[in-house]
Parts: C-alpha cells; structure tokens; sequence
C-alpha cells in the first residue's frame, strides 16, 4: 500500500449492510427492515432501515432490555416501541429481532402479516450481517489507524521520515519533504531512501552510511550541513507493532549561529577584536598544558603603549581608541594562527607564543616595537606617534605556572619602563 | 373539595412525568399538554370534569418548563417516543381504557398511541393538533421550511427573545392573564433542549399514519391559530376514519387557556 496515496481518507464502504437489509424487506410481507446498535441502558441508535424517510428521531427506547429482541412472534400481546409502528405506516403483526453475534448490533424485521420465512432464515441472515459487521470493523479500524498514524505524521512540528523494514513503504511528513528536497512527484520509498542516502554522504558520513548498511539496527545521532542548514539527525530502529528506520531532524543552524555569536561576545574584546583577559586565560592554561606535555617552547610577550594617557588627554577618548585599534591591527597582521593575542587591559597587550622560544619571542618582539613607532596613528587632527615597553617571559622548567610566567613578564615591561620605555626586555632566564 | 385536590400518583414513570390525579370515580380523561406549557395549562377545565371523572394530569418532558431528574434527550428524539411514555403510564396506572385529551404536539402523540393500543383509548380528542406544520404539495401546514427554520435559528440564537414573539403570536390579543401564564413557562425551559424539542415537533410528519387511527376522535380548532391553520383540522377531519370536528370561537393556539369555557362545554358534551 501506498502511504501517500492512501493519506486522503476513504468514506466508509456503501453499506453492504443497506443491500442485506433491502434484501430481507424485498420479501414479501415484510414491511421495514431495521440495525439497531445498542447504545447504552434502553437505548439504541438506528445504524440503518429501510424507509427511513418516515422520521423517528436517530434514537429508540427499548424498555425493559430484557424482553428484546423477542423471538419471532406476533405482536397482538407485545408493547413494542412506538416508533416500529410509525415506521411500518401501521402497527406490525409480526416481529423478529436477532442479535448480531459478537456485535453490538440487532437486527429487527417488522411484518405486516406473518411472513413466509422461518425463524432459522431471519438468522442465517442476522448471521451475514455479523460476518459482514466483522470485516466491516476490522477494516474500517484498520483504516482509521493508518489515518491517524498519517495525521499524527503531518503534524509533527519537526521533519520526520520512516522507512519500513523490507524499504517496500515510507512515511514522511511535508517538512522532510522539503528538507531532502524532494519533488512533489518523487514518492517512492526509492526516492526517498535515496535523498536519505545522499543527505549521509554529502556530509563525509560515508563512514556513518557503512554503519547503518552493516548493522540496520544501529541508532545514530550525526550532524549533516544540508543546503545551508544545520541538521542534528538521529534516526533509529524501531520494531513496535511497526518495524523500521525512524529518521528525524531538527534545524540547529540557528542554534549553532547564536552559540557562535555567544562565544565571540564573551571571548573578545569588544574594541579591538582581541581575546578578553577571561579568554586568555583560558586560552594561557590550555597551551601551557600542551606545551609542558610536548616539551615545547612558549612565550609570553607583555606589551604596554607608552604614555597612553596622554595621548588620552591630549587628543580624547576617540583618539586613544583610535591608537588601540591602530596597534592591536599592526600586532595582529604580524602574528601566527597559533599565536594567541589579548587585551589584556588599558593600554596593556598580551601575546602567547606556543612553539617560540626567548629568542624568537624576542625577535618577534623587537618586530612589533618597531612596526607601531615606524607608523604614527592617524587621529584625525594629528598623526600620533607611539612607542611600546615590552616584556618577555617563556616557560622554563616543568613546574612553571601562569603566575609565574605573568610575573616575570611583568617585571620585564616594568624594567623595560623604568629603562626609558620604547625598548624590550627579556626576563632573565633563572 | 376532595375531588379537586390533585395527587400525586404512580410509581417511576409517573414521577418522572410528574402525574397527578385529580377526582377519585368516573372514567379516566388523561390531559397531555403542548410544548411550551405543562399541566397547569388544563387548570381550567380538568378541576371542573373531575366531578365526574379522574382527571391524570402530567408534564411532557423536553416540552414543559421543568425537566424531570431522569431526562434523557435520547428518549424524546421522535415523537414516538412520547408516545411510549403514555401507554407505560397507562400501564403503570393501571387505566385499561381512557379518554385522551392531547393539545398541540400531544394530539399526535396521542394518535401513534392509540393506533399502538387502540384498546385502551375509547375516544382522542385532539386540540389545535396538525401532522406536519410545514407546507408540502398538496398539503398546507402553516409554514414554509424556510420560516421554520428561520423561527428554530432564531430560537437558539435568542431564546429569550424568541419567546417574547413566540407568546404573543400563539395567544390572542387581549388576554393578558392567560399569555402571562404561557409566557412565564417558556423562560424557564432549557434553551437547548426546547430548541431540540421544536425542531423535532416543526420538522415532523406524522401524515401517512393517521389512516391507521380506528379510535373515535373529536377535532377541536380555535379560528386564528397562527401554528395551525384551518386546512390542517381539514386535512385530519379527512384522513382520520372515525373523526368529526368542532370549531371554538376562540383566537390563537390555546384555547383551552384563552377560552376555557367553550373548550369545556364542548368536552361535557362529548364525554359524559
């Protein structure tokens, strides 16, 4: 069966019940031949009759239940519900009523003379109209769950694709549809297993796609960039009553864009692009780790602007910030990937060297200190010259700490400031 | 006087529909009331006629202000089911045989009961009763479908203005007291189920039936019933075997509110 075929829900089958029921009033002497369902006490609800034009409301009252259905028989000593009576253009002489075995339903013939069938005939025929309820039901809940499963399908707020076990049925909403772009004229479970297939390897998934064919029961969760967008896809076995490939997604690129924005917000300084003095340290603990673990060099480079705050008072806010931004673009364009560049505060600049020594750090330094006194800073109403103190610090022995290396950095900018300022100094290597 | 207090009599269904008895010798005279009004609507005639006779008095659920406990909707979906109520009060009661007074809706019910059990009616009379109150070719009912069903939109859209309109169309002018009587019930009906209950009375046709009617039955027709119109009494004055037909000089639907005199004169002289 096609899912897709079959979402537009059927009405009900023209009721075989209706041709019985015309049959059994086509004999003569019968008058009205009616399906009543129990409803709940006295009550019954008219499924089906014949003549129904004559109204007599949807609902009979059979009061006391237990002397109905009768058994064939005349009505001369019977009370029967009036309505029979109304339906029938005058009171019937005769009345048989049956049970539908195993429903809820009866069947009730009313005749205005005693018929020429026989008891044992109104049964065969309540008899068919059982078996004919039977499949009835079974079909028509059949139905309504495949309807529910496909309206529960289409109303799912996320993209949703099942593919059943044999790959012979699939379900899929309109937001998957649109996910895997498919067509409106590609249904085919074919088709839709091969968007399935593509989506797992355009994103490098081969390796995932491998898994999947070799274990079918695997549950996997995996990210896939998809026509601009960032799916979280999970998709897993499922064998409930349903046996098959469950496969959702949910859209984190917007997620995924405001985690971003979130990270540089709080890792950057907000003037100069450069990590905040939080992020540094974070930074400064990881490298440091990696560094002592691998053995290899690490620098760092405290670099400070000197006379900052006359520059400030001299030329305003705008232009100190103007001198920032100048200086932290000059250190910036100098420096590695790996290097690791900070505001650290005020005028004050930090730089972590992974895989630089003293000596490299040095030249380095000396590169910086050059590259901002070779060029004044354009503020508008004068081209400022600026000069730096710098100290440099790398790490020495296993047991060197962030406080440590920051210390002898410090105490090397300061004695660079008390040397004059505008010079470089290492700190001492003991 | 003793014969003039009514009691309450019976076991469940009478209960249900409220039944009272006035009178304690003489043949039976069972009163059913039309919709919109409930047993009170016989105050002027049955106290007089229990003189002579028991007098059963009781409220049609769905159609009378109240609504007995035990209501159930289901039941009263078709007239037929009325119907079932008053042969199971005969029973309960114990009246092998009555007279039945049936005003409105209750003149149909009537009839579906004695064609169900003719034995136990000796004679119907039927007050201001019709068969179908909508128009259909060859047969005048009062109504066109539109107008009923504009009337059962505006019932359930403003029922306590429908009713205002309602009551002074089917009473006549100047007759204050006896609107007031009618006008005060129909306030205190649920909207809902007398909006059902309409729609199940102006909606109904109960025409191919009346042939089956063997029991004696006296028409009673006020002149000017805005509900049913003289070719209605016409109609069952043809169609009923056994039925004659009596004019009262009275205007509007309720005659036996508004003109309780003529109503009566005309029952003494055919029930004693």
């Amino acid at each position: 069966m096609d899912i897709f075929t079959s979402i537009t829900p059927t009405p009900p089958a023209p009721g075989p019940m209706r041709s019985v029921l015309q049959m059994l009033k086509a004999i003569e002497g019968v008058e009205v031949a009616i399906l009543l369902a129990h409803v709940d006490g006295p009550f019954f609800e008219i499924v089906e009759a014949t003549g129904a034009s004559k109204i007599v409301g949807s609902c009979i009252a059979l009061a006391p239940e237990g002397t109905f259905p009768p058994a064939g028989r005349s009505t001369s000593d019977l009370r029967m519900p009036t309505a029979f009576t109304l339906m029938s253009d005058k009171r019937p002489s005769w009345i048989g009523a049956k049970q539908l075995t195993g429903t809820g339903l009866r069947l009730v013939a009313l005749c205005s003379q005693n018929p020429p069938f026989l008891e044992s005939q109104l049964e065969a025929v309540a008899a068919t109209m059982a078996e004919l309820d039977r499949h009835g039901a079974k079909s028509e809940l059949e139905r309504l769950q495949q309807d529910r499963i496909s309206a529960l399908i289409r109303s799912l707020p996320v993209p949703f694709v099942f593919v059943d076990a044999p790959a012979t049925d699939a379900l899929i909403n309109a937001d998957a549809r649109a996910l895997l772009k498919l067509s409106p004229t590609e249904v085919g479970v074919e088709q839709i297993a091969s968007a399935l297939r593509h989506l797992i390897q355009s994103q490098g998934n081969a390796a995932l796609h491998h898994q999947l064919a070799a274990d079918p029961r695997a549950t996997a969760i995996f990210y896939a960039h998809h026509y601009g967008r960032t799916y979280k896809v999970d998709t897993q076995w499922i064998d409930d009553g349903l046996e098959g490939r469950i496969w959702t997604f949910h859209d984190i690129s917007e997620e995924r864009r405001l985690e971003e924005e979130l990270r540089v917000l709080a890792s950057t300084d907000h003037l100069t692009g450069a990590l905040n003095r939080r992020a540094f340290q974070l930074a400064f603990k990881s490298e440091i780790a990696r560094c002592r673990r691998y053995g290899v060099p690490l620098s760092l480079i405290m670099l400070d602007l000197d006379h900052f705050k006359r520059v400030n008072d001299t030329y305003g806010h705008q232009a100190g910030d103007a001198v920032l931004r100048e200086a932290s673009n000059l250190i910036r364009s100098s420096l590695r990937d790996s290097d690791i560049f900070c505001r650290f505060g005020g005028e004050e600049f930090a730089l972590l060297l992974p895989h630089t020594g003293m000596d490299e750090g040095t030249v380095l330094a000396e590169r910086l200190r050059y590259a901002i006194a070779e060029k004044p800073v354009d503020v508008g109403s004068a081209m400022v010259p600026i000069t730096t103190s710098v100290g440099i610090a790398d790490l020495l022995s296993p047991t060197d700490s962030i406080d440590t290396m920051m210390r002898r950095a410090d105490e090397a900018l300061y004695a660079a400031k008390a040397g004059g300022r505008n010079q470089t100094v290492s700190a001492s290597q003991g | 006087m003793l014969s003039s207090v009514e009691r309450p009599i019976g076991g469940k269904l009478a209960a249900h529909l409220r039944a009272t008895m006035l009178g304690t010798v003489g043949e039976h005279i069972v009163f059913s009331h039309g919709f919109g009004t409930d047993q009170a609507a016989w105050s002027q005639i049955a106290p007089p006629l229990s003189l002579g006779a028991r007098c059963v008095l009781f409220d049609l659920p769905g159609a009378s202000p109240v609504l007995p406990v035990s209501f159930d909707e289901r039941r009263y979906r078709s007239i037929a089911g009325y119907a079932d109520d008053l042969l199971n009060l005969l029973d309960e009661l114990e009246i092998s045989r009555c007279t039945y007074v049936g005003h409105s809706v209750s003149g149909m019910v009537g009839v579906l009961a004695a064609i169900e059990a003719p034995e136990r009616f000796s004679k119907l009379v039927l007050l201001n009763a019709s068969p179908r109150y909508i128009n259909c070719p060859g047969y005048v009912g009062g109504f066109e479908t539109g107008e009923i069903d504009a009337l059962l939109e505006a019932m359930s859209s403003n029922y306590q203005a429908w009713v205002a309109g309602f009551s002074s169309l089917v009473m006549p002018a100047g007759l204050p007291s006896a609107l007031a009587d009618f006008s005060a019930g129909l306030p205190s009906m649920r909207p809902d189920v007398s909006t059902r209950i309409a729609r199940m009375i102006f909606q109904g046709d109960t025409r191919h039936i009346l042939p089956q009617l063997k029991v004696p039955t006296l028409l009673l027709q006020s002149r000017e019933d805005v509900a049913v119109p003289p070719e209605v009494a016409a109609y069952l004055l043809a169609k009923i075997p056994a039925a004659e037909l009596k004019w009262i000089d009275a205007a509007g639907h309720l005659p036996h509110m508004s003109a309780p005199d003529q109503v009566l004169e005309v029952l003494r002289g055919h029930l004693y």
